[in-house]
């Protein structure tokens, strides 16, 4: 888990590195997210890191995590289409911070199994959407 | 009553008497106006109004009267089509129902649950709604339910959930016949919804009441009703409503009493809106002062308010932020719950409210929250089901699947009553992922989406099928079969069970999961799922709907005759095991966990929210100069698959075209007429211009209507796919394009002066001057270029106001002008 969550926090510090690119609108909406990501991996790495973890908040943090992501693609995407149809950043910027989120987003599904393991199927339904859990057969 | 005076509105077409008028009711907008439909020889010839429903009395929109020509449409499908070698070919029901089951199946296996996608529409029943629910909840498990009630009214379902915990429209349309002011935020029912628009006018010629307000960036005929006409900025909504609510609060404007008692967040509101001082607001809206101080004004003195919002606020910037802030408005000055007074969030079509009543998009059914396991477990309970088949969190709007489409995600794709190949935005990305995956289509009639179809199905249309809509205002009405489907049509309903049951969904002791056969027993088991939630209508029968004329949810015991309004004893559905949703932070979109709901301790009280203005995504700079907006003709439906196959509405608005102001259109050297060209970094259609004063300068419109993959019409063309972050709602109302006119160049020669090319190119000579920017005395040389438009047609729109004296009042009126603008 650690390490999933780690990579992911140094996804996030990337993309906090160079914002914002090109003050489109979206990026108004999109900025508490990247903070809100920033902080509560931070705090979640540092709570399971902790010789008895509070499992309760960390099943919090990481609710905060899924959901942040399920407002953050969306916007991400859009921002990604607005900005190469006004020509606003370059396409290499563009594509490259698309390509990031993406991972991002690849970290937080590669997590799943952890979060299953820890709370269980049934539970972690309530903690990780439907798309970042998706089994093949269902 | 609401009406002074019945008028019965009769459309007929009969060669001797009709055998029978049918009970039935419109299915055309969000009204729900009661009528019949005339029946001859098994055959539908007509429709008339019903006088004894309170919602019309009598009278039909054109739309409604006209809609039962595509009933006998020639070109209607009467057997399903299968592409086989890339064209579709006619096939028998066995055959495409089986290839759907195996795609399903398929699907199931290579993809999962959430590989299967339904799309449905607003104009269904309630019954095939909640079997969509059932079947795609219960029976496959995906939580990939959605509608073209995405495009329409996701933002009234958000806005609700936000401000109130629930679904439900607090006010009703017999608040419109009380109230002391109406604010038309937005919304222009003198073309969407004509009847209820001239229930309202009726009063006012009467009354003088209620004053009207009139927001939005269009001289719309609403507009030209108003007492008061806001006309703003594109994309500034929720600026206006920040600055309302701040001279509102800054004049004491408010009920302190009730915003201390049945509600929460007031303060944070106050601070947000702190700098919307009036000339902040004035820079960004483009309001001038005196209008929005007078707004303010009004809105916050009246006695007695109703507001209604619609596509010009859902399809715009900060949608779901702009109708929480009228919910904002209504709360803190208490005018909800009580008589003429809460906000009428509208819906567009005749049952997309009814959508999401029942669960067939949205949340689960009877306004249960997808994301609190104890409404989970009482579905799982109804259904009987296990709750582990259930599945979890809010639901994916249209964009969300496009883009799971994109990443070949989606398997089966199914489409009922809708083309989304006309209405969605950026529609050739759309279509490029619709082409990736397996698409049925459930319609009628060959459309711009069957074209991407690998099954067609046929279904029955209305006056074929029986069952239930929900209105605009939580009215349910009843619709009856007048005649049997053409030979070879089945009703959606039945479809839906078919595929069912050669799905062989079982529940969990292994009976088949749907045990009902018809729309009425679908409507019982219905009843009992709703029962002690928000929409309960277990008082409801088919009966009871037919002889009391449609009636309000909740229908229960205790409100045996239905609800005119909600929240009466100020108790709202904020309690954490009530509400429908947690709902999502209103500025980025992101979803609330159980425990963040909790933090607000709204448990029962409002939530007034502080409302954050961020302009739209995409605006008008140098390549791009023009705002493009959208919207309805008052003369056709959608996509016209049915308003477009009636002589009457086809004749009087038969294609699509361009508003501009003559202002810009005598920039540019447009003629009223000629054909231009309007691009957008998306893509580009030619349709001839209409130059007019209702649209302001900068500004652009186009009816959403028109545009098959031939004839280059299509809005959706153009527009922007970006979403409201909470309801999804895509923004079709703020993108940026160029005009370009469209033109063939000539040569001067000795025999052809500009007065011969004038006459032969059917112009003025001042015409000709003015497209090529000539100033007088009128010359050019031999050898010169000359332009000439490429062709040029009378835009003539009709308008249809019963309600107004056209020779009276010729000319846009305002009761309030600012000194500045003499």
């Amino acid at each position: 888990m650690y390490y999933q969550l780690y990579q992911a926090y140094l996804i996030i510090q990337r993309l906090l590195a160079n914002f914002p690119v090109n003050n489109n609108p979206l990026e108004l909406r999109i900025s508490p997210l990247l903070s809100e990501a920033n902080n509560t991996l931070l705090t979640t790495l540092q709570l399971i890191q902790q010789p008895q973890v509070n499992e309760h908040h960390l099943k919090y943090l990481l609710s905060v995590i899924y959901r942040n992501d399920e407002a953050l693609d969306p916007l991400t995407r859009a921002w990604g289409r607005a900005s190469l149809w006004m020509d606003s950043a370059s396409p290499t910027v563009i594509h490259e911070r698309l390509k990031w989120y993406k991972a991002y987003k690849k970290e937080l599904e590669q997590l799943v199994p952890n979060v299953k393991s820890l709370y269980g199927e049934e539970e972690a339904r309530y903690i990780v959407p439907p798309l970042y859990r998706k089994e093949v057969g269902a | 009553m609401s009406w002074k005076k019945p008028r019965v509105d009769v459309n007929l077409y009969s060669q001797g008497d009709v055998d029978d008028w049918k009970y039935s009711t419109c299915n055309i907008c969000s009204i729900g106006c009661g009528c019949y439909i005339g029946v001859k020889d098994n055959k539908i010839v007509g429709i008339k109004g019903n006088e004894d429903h309170s919602i019309n009395r009598g009278r039909l929109d054109p739309k409604g009267e006209n809609q039962w020509y595509a009933n006998n449409s020639p070109d209607r499908l009467v057997t399903p089509l299968i592409r086989k070698e890339g064209q579709l070919v006619a096939a028998s029901w066995d055959e495409a129902m089986n290839l759907i089951v195996e795609k399903t199946k398929e699907t199931l296996q290579t993809i999962g649950s959430d590989g299967i996608s339904f799309y449905s529409t607003g104009q269904g029943t309630l019954e095939t709604y909640y079997t969509i629910a059932k079947i795609g909840r219960a029976g496959l498990r995906s939580h990939l339910l959605d509608a073209n009630t995405r495009l329409c009214t996701a933002t009234t379902e958000w806005c609700l959930f936000e401000s109130f915990g629930a679904d439900g429209v607090p006010a009703s349309f017999d608040d419109v016949d009380l109230t002391d002011t109406m604010m038309f935020f937005g919304h222009n029912p003198a073309e969407t919804g004509t009847v209820f628009f001239e229930r309202i006018m009726e009063r006012k010629r009467r009354t003088g009441k209620p004053y009207i307000i009139v927001v939005d960036v269009r001289k719309t005929l609403t507009a030209k009703e108003a007492d008061l006409f806001l006309q703003l900025k594109p994309g500034t909504n929720l600026a206006l409503l920040n600055g309302i609510q701040h001279l509102m609060v800054k004049n004491g404007w408010v009920d302190e009493s009730f915003i201390k008692n049945h509600t929460v967040g007031y303060e944070r509101m106050k601070h947000a809106v702190e700098p919307w001082t009036l000339s902040n607001t004035v820079e960004v809206t483009g309001v001038p002062e005196e209008n929005i101080r007078q707004a303010a004004q009004i809105i916050g003195k009246t006695n007695s308010l109703v507001c209604t919002t619609l596509q010009g606020t859902y399809q715009s910037a900060d949608a779901t932020s702009s109708c929480v802030a009228i919910n904002n408005i209504h709360l803190i000055r208490g005018l909800i719950g009580k008589p003429g007074n809460g906000p009428l969030h509208m819906a567009g079509q005749p049952s997309s409210s009814g959508n999401r009543t029942v669960g067939g998009v949205g949340t689960y059914p009877g306004n249960r929250n997808p994301s609190n396991p104890k409404h989970i477990e009482e579905m799982a309970k109804l259904w009987n089901v296990e709750t582990s088949d259930l599945e979890v969190g809010p639901e994916k709007g249209i964009e969300e699947i496009i883009h799971l489409m994109e990443q070949e995600k989606i398997g089966l794709f199914w489409n009922i009553n809708t083309n989304p190949m006309a209405s969605l935005p950026n529609r050739e990305r759309a279509r490029k992922a619709f082409e990736k995956t397996f698409v049925v289509v459930q319609d009628p009639f060959l459309t711009e989406t069957t074209e991407v179809a690998d099954v067609v199905l046929p279904p029955a249309i209305w006056g074929e099928k029986e069952g239930t809509l929900e209105n605009a205002d939580r009215t349910i009405n009843l619709l009856t079969k007048a005649v049997d489907p053409p030979n070879g049509v089945k009703s959606d309903f039945d479809i839906l069970l078919d595929f069912a049951e050669r799905m062989e969904l079982k529940d969990k002791d292994g009976n088949p999961l749907i045990d009902y056969t018809t729309p009425e027993e679908c409507f019982e088991e219905w009843k009992n799922v709703s029962k002690g939630r928000p929409s309960d209508m277990s008082g409801i029968t088919y009966e009871k709907l037919r002889y009391y004329n449609g009636l309000r949810w909740p229908v229960n015991e205790e409100h045996p005759m239905g609800t005119t309004r909600l929240y009466t004893d100020f108790n709202f559905h904020t309690y954490p095991d009530d509400a429908q949703s947690y709902g999502k932070d209103l500025y980025t979109g992101r979803p609330r966990t159980k425990s963040e709901f909790e933090a607000i301790q709204a448990n029962g009280r409002a939530i007034i929210y502080d409302t954050h203005y961020v302009p739209p995504v995409e605006q008008p700079r140098h390549e791009y100069p023009f705002w493009l907006t959208t919207g309805r003709l008052v003369w056709h439906w959608h996509t016209r698959t049915k308003t477009g196959r009636s002589p009457y509405l086809q004749m009087i608005a038969p294609e699509g075209y361009v508003e501009i102001n003559i202002v810009d259109a005598e920039q540019l050297g447009i003629l009223p007429g000629e054909l231009v060209n309007i691009a957008t970094p998306r893509g580009s259609i030619n349709v001839p211009a209409r130059v007019v004063d209702t649209v302001q300068p900068g500004l652009v419109f186009i009816p959403f209507h028109y545009g098959t993959w031939e004839n280059n019409q299509s809005a959706n063309e153009l527009t922007v796919d970006f979403t409201d972050p909470l309801s999804k709602q895509p923004t079709f109302k703020q993108s940026s394009c160029r005009i370009k006119p469209l033109r063939n160049q000539v040569t001067v020669s000795e025999s052809g002066s500009l007065e011969e090319i004038a006459e032969l190119n059917g112009l003025t000579l001042e015409d000709l001057a003015r497209v090529n920017q000539l100033t007088p005395p009128y010359r050019a040389d031999i050898g010169d270029q000359i332009e000439v438009p490429l062709s040029r047609v009378n835009v003539d729109i009709p308008p249809y106001m019963p309600y107004r004296n056209i020779e009276t009042f010729p000319h846009f009126n305002q009761a309030y002008r600012s000194p500045d603008d003499d």
